[in-house]
């Protein structure tokens, strides 16, 4: 009786603890003595099935369907790996909500790993907030000098364009619209003056710049200085334009002033001086008559100054009017005035001042007598005077002599 | 001895009055002791109280004294002026420094504030056998204390698994008290 009994008694244990399906055990088949043990062995069955239906749960990190019965003593452990991973579960979610300060105690090397993994998280955050807090600095420094750079572009004079490397694409202009660029002449100069630059460039020199001038086709003239820079990470031409048109014009008419004479409005010594090198360099041949106008001062101290003006302009009308446009005129001194008869023989040169005196004496009357006299140093082709100073000189000596005889004619005329 | 004045003009005691001891004055056996002693003192009174005015007042009890002790304790340990996660991190940290439990949370509803949290080797009931009932009544006090105070909700907290029901921790769920109107 006894072996039956223990023989269905472990049959139902090894059943328990190793078939998937547990064979019931009848507690009627066993006898009185051993029915005890048995429903002991029935409480055993149900709370290792609960223990493997709850750990079969947990494996599968499946939490909530997690619900051992209180009184099971094989579900402790998992009970307390339960609780665990459901602080983990809300540990993780804080982690990913961004709260670092999560760590894990008692969980022996997984505290020690997840510990270590929320640290480096913080490090990292606080690092990457060191460099977000650097970066916003230099966005905000970069933005105040963007302001102070657009204000200043806003208020200068100066134009700016940002043009492609092609040539083909405005990339930033402060003033003109891409078809106003494509269409201003200044823009046309620009793609010629890119062509030539190009040819000449050292590659290796990518910073280059060069200044030039261009006029467009309303005379407006404007200084310019091309360069290479990076624009939005590719290279591009920038060009900074200043009109000068005003300067231009002031610095022509500063020109024409310091060489020419205000009265006459024709050249001045200066302006003698300068045109007689280019001529005399040239080895041409060239006439140089030295004039000086009769009795100015008679006239000044008679008639006054304003017809002694007169008269000098008289002269000038005269002399303009019967010298041809290559020759060169001008007025070295109160009453001299001297005439660069450009490939013009002497005795020719003579023939045209006689023909000058001839119409400032006749044309026109006026209360006094007109004249001037005249030297004339005839200069060969390829000769090799260059010296201005000498020449005057020379027909200076030659005008006195007809200076002398002019000034017995008009004594003798006044009776004197 | 004649009367003493200054006893005559003390005031009332109050319940922070006892914390105001010199833990230095056990010289040779230290500030703390056995947890055997913690729950001798407790589980006496608790049984005394039980026996003299029924349970249901012993719990009353018990969970208004844990409100009791948290005020101490939030005030005296805890800053209440940083963020849940900060403060809960707090908690924790001090909790274990005091030998109090092991505390964890395992949720939180933000929208309804309501907490489940967890501790861990309470010194109160870990290691007790099956008893069939809860018994961490204090801690239901303590706890509920903490939260009211820190979210200035009124929160209750009620333990719902307990090494003396069969698990291995303590939970508690712990949400704002419904007032009524």
């Amino acid at each position: 009786m006894e072996n039956r009994n223990c023989e269905l008694l472990f049959e139902y244990l090894r059943s328990i603890l190793y078939d998937s399906e547990v064979k019931p055990l009848e507690i009627d088949s066993l006898d009185e003595p051993f029915q005890k043990l048995g429903m002991g062995l029935q409480y055993l069955e149900t709370a290792v099935k609960e223990m493997k239906q709850c750990s079969a749960a947990l494996s599968k990190g499946d939490l909530s369907s997690f619900k051992p019965a209180r009184e099971n003593f094989l579900c402790e452990n998992l009970k307390n790996i339960h609780a665990n991973l459901n602080h983990l579960t809300w540990q993780a979610k804080q982690v990913a909500k961004g709260d670092y300060s999560q760590t894990v105690s008692y969980l022996g090397e997984f505290s020690e790993a997840f510990n270590t993994m929320t640290e480096q998280l913080r490090e990292r955050e606080k690092s990457l907030k060191l460099i977000a807090e650097q970066e916003k600095k230099h966005a905000e420094m970069a933005e105040s000098y963007s302001q102070l750079l657009m204000e200043l572009i806003a208020r200068s004079e100066k134009e700016i364009l940002v043009i492609s490397l092609d040539g083909k694409s405005l990339l930033y202009s402060n003033r003109r619209t891409e078809e106003e660029v494509q269409n201003w002449d200044v823009y046309k100069q620009w793609i010629s003056q890119i062509g030539q630059k190009k040819q000449q460039e050292d590659r290796r020199k990518e910073r280059y710049e060069w200044k030039w001038e261009a006029e467009d086709s309303t005379h407006r003239f404007y200084a310019i200085t091309t360069g290479k820079m990076k624009w939005q990470g590719e290279w591009a031409y920038v060009n900074i334009v200043q009109e000068v048109t005003e300067a231009r014009v002031k610095e022509e008419q500063l020109r024409a002033e310091a060489y020419q004479d205000m009265l006459t409005r024709i050249g001045n010594r200066f302006y003698l001086k300068e045109k007689a090198e280019e001529i005399l360099k040239t080895g041409e041949p060239v006439s140089v008559c030295y004039c000086d106008l009769d009795h100015l001062k008679y006239i000044n101290d008679t008639f006054g100054h304003q017809e002694g003006d007169a008269y000098i302009r008289f002269f000038v009308r005269i002399v303009n009017e019967n010298i041809r446009e290559e020759d060169i005129f001008a007025r070295i001194g109160g009453d001299e005035f001297c005439i660069l008869m450009r490939d013009c023989a002497g005795e020719d040169a003579k023939k045209r001042l006689a023909d000058i005196q001839k119409q400032f004496v006749l044309r026109e009357k006026t209360n006094y007598a007109r004249s001037f006299s005249c030297g004339i140093v005839g200069v060969p082709r390829n000769h090799d005077k260059v010296d201005l100073d000498t020449l005057l000189h020379e027909a200076d000596e030659v005008m006195y002599d007809q200076k002398r005889e002019h000034k017995k004619e008009y004594q003798s005329e006044l009776g004197i | 001895m004649g009367e003493n004045i200054f006893l005559k003009e003390m005031k009332e005691l109050q319940f922070e009055d006892y914390f105001k001891y010199d833990a230095k004055c056990r010289g040779n056996l230290g500030d703390e002791l056995p947890v055997m002693v913690y729950r001798m003192l407790e589980y006496s009174l608790k049984d005394e109280l039980k026996n003299r005015f029924g349970k249901e007042v012993q719990i009353e009890v018990f969970r208004s004294a844990g409100r009791k002790a948290r005020e101490y304790f939030a005030k005296n340990m805890l800053d209440l002026d940083v963020p849940l996660d900060q403060f809960v991190n707090e908690l924790q940290k001090k909790m274990q420094e005091l030998k109090i439990g092991v505390l964890r949370i395992e949720d939180v509803n933000e929208e309804t504030g309501k907490i489940i949290l967890t501790v861990a080797e309470d010194a109160d009931c870990s290691g007790l056998p099956v008893l069939g009932e809860t018994v961490c009544n204090y801690d239901e006090g303590f706890i509920a204390g903490i939260l009211s105070l820190y979210s200035g909700k009124p929160y209750t907290a009620i333990e719902v698994d307990c090494w003396a029901t069969g698990d291995r921790v303590c939970r508690f769920h712990a949400d704002v008290e419904e007032r009524s109107e």
